[in-house]
């Protein structure tokens, strides 16, 4: 019998200061294949950008953990937080790299923001 | 809400087209040949979808926008725009600009305008005021253009007032010529002396006519035919005197005569007569 692995809906990032940069949770999807980021703030004049995160690091190894390099996935656009509330969608689509985050990288403003993970693997 | 999609997608399209007249038409611009070019069409309509037929300035633009020039007269307007007036000074120009000379006839006026009206001259008023350069006066004036009124002469005049030249008097003048109301002659001084006798006398006189001159200064005579006479005589003045043509005088007249001329004197008959003259002189 086929097996479908899944993340099922995990904050990776729960009720982050936007006054700040921040760093989401790591999620594994060496063996996913799509996945989706569900960002919603609620803050003072917020200015910062999401980020989404990849590396082929072995991030098992302590070593590479620490020296891992984290590329910016291009969405064509920049994934802005402005206004004082919003919410953004990210839909990956046949990820192939090992290791995938979430990095907010603030400008200005106050708030909470929370960005939400879901992934999915195709076939079994 | 904005969805982000990863792979991000690319969408390459082709020239924007519209349908022109029913054919698919691609936008495009041709510099080379400008005809070529198939610019999008565009339309402004209102917010019922209804075409603007015509924008009003708020439409175009917000706040004026001052034009910076300088501005061609074709960038002002394409045709020429007349001023109508009457125009006041301001709209004329903001500042008056004062008139430099000299000015020549055209400049001031195309057409000649004549003078009209009236203005009154206060005076006293130099040469120069009334005329730039003195004007002769040309003649020969009548008496109106000399003077409306004629002006009476005030005396008493000289020679020269009267005239430059002395004209010497043509004559013979007539009295009224001389003077308008005769003048008795009065003599300051002395008086007029009086006149004194001058007697003459011819004792044979016949039909053969004879004269008594005058002597100098005469002023008239008495002239007697005594009454010793036995005939006629006859006596003329200025002519001689004959027995038809002069005045008869008979034996005892006499006649008085305020002239100095010469008498012509004559008898009627052959026998001797005698005629008596007294003369008036004045010395």
């Amino acid at each position: 019998m086929s097996k479908k692995r899944a993340v099922q809906p995990f904050r990776v990032i729960n009720e982050g200061s936007l006054a700040g940069d921040i760093t989401s949770e790591i999620t594994d999807c060496r063996y996913l294949d799509n996945l989706s980021y569900q960002v919603t703030w609620d803050g003072t004049a917020p200015v910062g950008e999401i980020l989404v995160q990849v590396t082929n690091a072995d991030l098992e190894d302590p070593a590479q953990e620490v020296s891992a390099v984290w590329s910016d996935l291009d969405f064509g656009a920049s994934v802005s937080i402005s206004g004082n509330t919003g919410e953004h969608f990210i839909n990956i689509n046949q990820n192939p790299g090992a290791y995938i985050r979430v990095f907010y990288a603030s400008t200005s403003g106050t708030g909470t923001v929370n960005v939400a993970v879901v992934a999915k693997g195709m076939g079994g | 809400m904005s969805n982000f999609n990863w792979p991000a997608v690319s969408v390459s399209s082709g020239p924007v087209q519209f349908n022109l007249n029913g054919s698919a038409t691609s936008v495009s611009k041709d510099t080379g040949t400008p005809a070529n070019s198939r610019p999008l069409p565009v339309e402004l309509i209102d917010g019922s979808g209804a075409p603007y037929s015509g924008l009003t300035d708020t439409q175009l633009r917000a706040t004026p926008v001052p034009v910076s020039g300088p501005l061609t007269d074709t960038q002002l307007r394409a045709t020429a725009l007349p001023v109508s007036g009457p125009l006041t000074d301001t709209q004329l120009r903001a500042a008056a600009v004062p008139v430099s000379g000299p000015l020549t006839d055209t400049q001031l006026r195309a057409a000649p305008v004549p003078v009209s009206g009236t203005v009154a001259v206060t005076g006293p008023l130099t040469d120069t005021q009334l005329r730039a350069t003195p004007v002769a006066v040309s003649g020969p004036l009548t008496d109106t253009e000399l003077r409306a009124t004629a002006l009476p002469v005030s005396g008493p005049l000289t020679d020269t007032q009267l005239r430059a030249t002395a004209v010497p008097v043509s004559g013979p003048l007539t009295d009224t010529q001389l003077r308008a109301t005769a003048v008795p002659v009065t003599v300051s001084g002395a008086s007029i002396p009086a006149a004194t006798g001058s007697f003459a006398q011819i004792t044979n006189l016949v039909a053969t006519a004879q004269t008594l001159t005058a002597p100098a200064n005469a002023v008239g005579f008495k002239i007697q035919a005594p009454s010793t006479n036995t005939e006629n005589i006859s006596f003329s003045i200025g002519t001689t005197a004959t027995i038809t043509a002069g005045i008869l005088m008979e034996p005892g007249r006499s006649e008085d005569f305020d002239t100095g001329s010469n008498i012509s004197v004559i008898a009627t008959s052959a026998e001797a007569q005698t005629v008596n003259v007294i003369w008036r002189v004045r010395p």
